[in-house]
């Protein structure tokens, strides 16, 4: 082997050294040095392209699989019962569309059209998370059950913020509200209606209702609490979930999975957790 | 159900971060890349009892996201390099060398033909080996060796010139103060 061949092994596979290189090094040790030179060049390569990856994507992928799961038990139960709830083509624009949002869209106006769900789904307030979280100073693993129910317990509670428009006079204030819970705002939150700060337990948490085809939905940012996966829950005709994010956990409730979906995608495309 | 559930779940948590970087190299847009990862794991789903050999699932979950990828760019034909400027630090004066190295390389990556980069990541990424590559992309091993050659080649060529370039302005700097 010369060392052309051997410099074009190295670069092929740098990781791979066969006999022919191995009985090459041996005779000419001072070559070593490029193999170690072509490591560390493959190791800055390696790390180049472990690009960071969207806050959330695991969870939204699981929430996708979930409606998909959700429409073909729903066009399972509409074929047996004889009854057309989609029909057949809007099930093939279903399957052959790329986009996430025209897919959620367009499950959102077939499936769920119920605007009174809607507006009671986002009536979350500062009290919803009274009592819920205990020692909300530092770390707290939640309880999803006690959570859920408790926002539920609180679902009709003050209706005026899920209608109100009432968003920060500027850019910075915004931000500001963002930072407060540990969160960056890269670019606004398309459809946010209103955005303020809630007393969690003497902590500050974050209180956002987005419209989503007319129908609100509301998410509480709570820096300082802990759940170890993405729960989605279902209870009392309202739907949502409860996920981590770097420092805190975003719930996010909806009258329907579709709704929430959107919702999920639209906040982490513009919020980032530091 | 509740195995498949389980199993896609399993699937989600082991792949989906490099399938995203997967995507993001091939497509070059962040937004594009994670509807990319979307879609595959939605035509998982749907075809996830097909799938018999676990082992396989890495390079069949590939093998969706490169078709999706294939489908969508003849669609969109979406703008290259959208995202590469803002990538590249603006001013090199206040950059880690280090880091501007690495942003450098990034926006070479970007650059380098889809038929280089391709076997790269799958070789470096995944840890793919040369025949399961070959294989991946319908390939003779031959050319995967030679594309791997190729693509570190002009990626140090590139990289040592750009650096050349980089380190000739920072003197010029120096001397002028």
């Amino acid at each position: 082997m010369n060392e052309m061949t051997f410099r074009t092994k190295l670069l092929t596979h740098p990781q791979i050294l066969d006999d022919e290189m191995i009985e090459y090094l041996e005779a000419n040790p001072e070559k070593k040095s490029l193999v170690q030179s072509a490591r560390e060049f493959d190791q800055t390569i390696s790390e180049v392209l472990d690009v960071e990856v969207p806050e959330g994507l695991h969870a939204r992928i699981l929430l996708n699989q979930s409606y998909q799961q959700n429409l073909e038990t729903s066009s399972e139960s509409s074929e047996q019962s004889g009854k057309d709830v989609m029909g057949v083509d809007n099930v093939t624009v279903l399957e052959t569309s790329v986009s996430n949002d025209t897919k959620i869209g367009f499950v959102n106006n077939v499936l769920f059209g119920s605007w009174k769900m809607g507006l009671a789904a986002s009536v979350m307030g500062v009290a919803i998370l009274f009592g819920v979280w205990q020692n909300s100073q530092h770390i707290t693993p939640l309880s999803g059950e006690a959570t859920i129910d408790h926002i539920i317990a609180h679902i009709e509670h003050d209706p005026s913020l899920m209608t109100a428009v009432k968003l920060p006079n500027s850019e910075q204030e915004l931000q500001q509200l963002f930072a407060n819970v540990g969160a960056q705002l890269s670019k606004p939150v398309e459809g946010m209606s209103y955005a303020g700060m809630c007393d969690v337990e003497g902590q500050q948490g974050l209180h956002i209702v987005m419209q989503e085809n007319g129908q609100p939905v509301t998410i509480i940012v709570m820096p300082g609490q802990q759940v170890e996966a993405m729960h989605a829950f279902q209870k009392s005709g309202y739907q949502g979930e409860i996920l981590p994010v770097k420092g805190g956990v975003v719930a996010i409730v909806a009258n329907s999975m579709e709704q929430v979906a959107l919702a999920q995608i639209r906040f982490f495309k513009s919020v980032k957790f530091a | 159900m509740q195995h498949k559930n389980r199993f896609f779940e399993q699937l989600v948590s082991a792949y989906a971060n490099d399938l995203y970087r997967y995507a993001y190299w091939l497509c070059k847009q962040p937004t594009l890349a994670e509807d990319l990862v979307q879609e595959t794991f939605a035509r998982a789903w749907k075809s996830i009892e097909s799938l018999k050999d676990e082992k396989a699932a890495k390079a069949w979950l590939i093998t969706i996201l490169r078709r999706e990828n294939a489908r969508l760019y003849e669609k969109y034909q979406p703008q290259l390099l959208e995202i590469e400027e803002s990538l590249v630090a603006d001013d090199y004066h206040n950059e880690p060398s280090n880091k501007l190295e690495k942003e450098q390389l990034h926006h070479m990556i970007l650059k380098l033909p889809d038929e280089y980069k391709e076997p790269l990541i799958l070789q470096v990424m995944w840890g793919f080996s040369g025949d399961e590559i070959a294989k991946e992309l319908d390939l003779k091993l031959a050319t995967v060796n030679t594309r791997l050659f190729r693509a570190r080649q002009q990626l140090k060529q590139i990289f040592t010139d750009e650096n050349a370039v980089l380190n000739l302005m920072m003197e010029q700097e120096g001397a002028k103060k």
